[in-house]
């Protein structure tokens, strides 16, 4: 059933706008006359890093692998679950791209795989996971800071998704850049908040999705901030954390970090991710 | 070898097991657990390589730490791959190996922990990661008893009264459920070398292998914070609810186990009482979950 498969991975570090590119993909393919409910997103996503899934194709309570047990059987469950798979299948990670022990993306080969990843300057990172954690600046700033080698080998509760994103921000940023295993398309949240039309047509071309202008103004249009903020308000949004101390759809901005971060936390951020900040034009 | 007892079973295994001791062995036991060469490939009609289901056997292989052969509902050969050891092969035989024991051998086998209150069996179902063995170990603080951890086999006896058959098991709990339940003291060993998932011993040593069943709660993750809600369900929905809750569902169906499945849990409900317990798991609403439980089921 390859014929006219084709599997997006839709990457970021968590908090900067992977859910955003999503409802921009299913406005631009599956919308009507309305947005497309923020909480039964209709885009086709194989669920190859659902736990739940993944446990009932195989029969193996996954909770009970290590991390790299998981890595080492992902790309064989990713395969047998894209033999089913035709058309369009957008799956969202926050995975840092990977090998496991054996030498394979735990992502698995497939020709048709492509990679949009999305990056937001790192300080505003910071201070959207301090809300969507329910965690201080200062956490949120070790975490964008963490190397690999500093975090916990393995989960300490259930989750139920596999993607995890196991290194720092500048780590998992090169990780899926400068991989060379499937085509990737580079977005920044930035260029998507102020030319929403020509980002997002870029990434259309890339992914040689044949639709109209039209289609895409619309689907820019019912993405819109504030959309998506009166939908969080009037049904919430399930992907908002129990933890999280503000509406999952907060503020949408771009640079708000300067006024919410101390001196420094911004420096802090600045030492450790230098040189990406300055090369994807942060700095 | 040594003898356990777990879901009304006898179980005679090489592996080593966290399982309560049988008490006398009478007869023969009703399951071996041995070692033995266990061949690859599976060449199944599942489309899942890692398993298949025939007449008589069930091949269950977790790449890379081990394969079982489960036969004649009464046989577990099994053969560790690579350098895995036993340990590491013993919670891979506690679940999907045991399931597919306890479907070959047509027993109701529910996705519950359970607890005993006043002498009866309360079992707690719900999918992985909904919080079944936390909400335990918060009920075992407040007056309960632990009755099993993670599998529930209903058997009725001669009036048609269904019996909870105890999995034998402690309460298995994640680090961060043992650290917000204070539960540090009596944290054992990981389930497997590695992992954040430890073994912990319950308040009393021994606990009863069997009560009459008198309640099924089903628990629900609520995804926005609200208060937590208690509802009985009707027959109909509980019917559809008890279905979705059977262990190893996918097993029980190529086993074709499904049709007698229903015929079990309907006949079982007649007899209990079955409750929906919606909830937003958060540690913090814990002790106020567990008390608007208990309300119901005293």
């Amino acid at each position: 059933m390859t014929g006219n498969r084709q599997i997006v991975w839709l990457a970021s570090y968590p908090k900067s706008g992977n859910t955003w590119l999503r409802l921009l993909l299913a406005n631009l393919l599956y919308a009507d006359e309305q947005p497309v409910n923020i909480n039964d997103l209709p885009l086709p996503e194989p669920r190859v890093v659902s736990r739940a899934t993944m446990d009932r194709m195989t029969l193996i309570d996954s909770s009970l692998l290590l991390r790299h047990e998981v890595d080492l059987l992902r790309p064989d469950w990713t395969r047998r679950m894209l033999a089913q798979q035709s058309g369009h299948g957008f799956v969202k990670t926050h995975d840092n791209y990977r090998l496991n022990h054996d030498n394979e993306p735990i992502f698995g080969r497939d020709r048709t795989m492509r990679a949009l990843y999305v990056v937001r300057d790192p300080r505003d990172v910071a201070v959207s996971l301090t809300h969507h954690y329910g965690c201080t600046l200062d956490k949120g700033v070790m975490y964008l800071n963490e190397s690999s080698a500093s975090i916990g080998p393995q989960i300490k509760r259930y989750v139920n998704r596999f993607d995890d994103v196991l290194c720092n921000w500048t780590e998992h940023a090169r990780s899926w850049l400068e991989q060379t295993d499937m085509p990737v398309h580079l977005l920044r949240y930035e260029d998507l908040l102020a030319e929403p039309v020509s980002t997002f047509t870029a990434a259309i071309d890339f992914l040689d999705l044949q639709v109209t202008p039209e289609a895409v103004a619309r689907a820019v249009r019912f993405s819109a901030f504030d959309q998506l903020q009166q939908q969080e308000r009037d049904t919430g949004f399930r992907e908002r954390l129990k933890s999280s101390t503000a509406p999952f759809f907060r503020a949408g901005r771009a640079g708000a970090w300067s006024g919410v971060l101390s001196a420094e936390q911004a420096r802090r951020i600045v030492d450790a991710h230098h040189p990406l900040m300055e090369q994807l034009g942060y700095l | 070898m040594s003898i356990y007892l777990a879901c009304g079973l006898l179980i005679d295994s090489e592996l080593k097991l966290p399982l309560a001791p049988a008490p006398v062995l009478t007869g023969n036991a009703d399951v071996r657990v041995f070692r033995d060469a266990v061949p690859l490939p599976f060449h199944g009609a599942s489309d899942c390589a890692n398993w298949e289901v025939t007449d008589r056997q069930v091949l269950f292989r977790v790449a890379g730490i081990v394969r079982f052969v489960i036969s004649a509902a009464r046989e577990v050969r099994f053969e560790l791959e690579g350098r895995a050891n036993d340990a590491d092969a013993i919670p891979f035989l506690l679940s999907t190996a045991l399931g597919a024991l306890l479907h070959q051998r047509k027993l109701l086998a529910l996705h519950a922990g359970a607890v005993s209150l006043n002498g009866q069996a309360i079992a707690l179902c719900g999918p992985a990661g909904v919080g079944k063995s936390t909400l335990i170990a918060s009920l075992c603080a407040s007056g309960c008893e632990l009755l099993g951890d993670d599998v529930s086999v209903i058997q009725r006896d001669a009036s048609g009264r269904p019996w909870l058959l105890s999995d034998g098991r402690h309460h298995q709990l994640w680090a961060d459920s043992i650290e917000q339940l204070h539960l540090t003291e009596r944290q054992g060993p990981p389930i497997r070398e590695g992992l954040r998932k430890f073994h912990v011993a319950p308040a009393k040593a021994t606990y009863p292998a069997s009560l009459p069943l008198k309640t099924i709660v089903l628990l629900r993750g609520l995804s926005q914070p609200a208060r937590s809600r208690v509802c009985p369900l009707q027959p109909a929905d509980a019917m559809a609810a008890l279905m979705r809750t059977i262990f190893c569902p996918s097993l029980a169906t190529s086993l074709k186990c499904d049709g007698l499945l229903f015929t079990q849990i309907a006949a079982t409900l007649p007899w209990v009482q079955v409750l929906c317990l919606d909830r937003h798991s958060r540690f913090q609403n814990l002790t106020n979950d567990v008390q608007r439980l208990l309300e119901h089921l005293q």
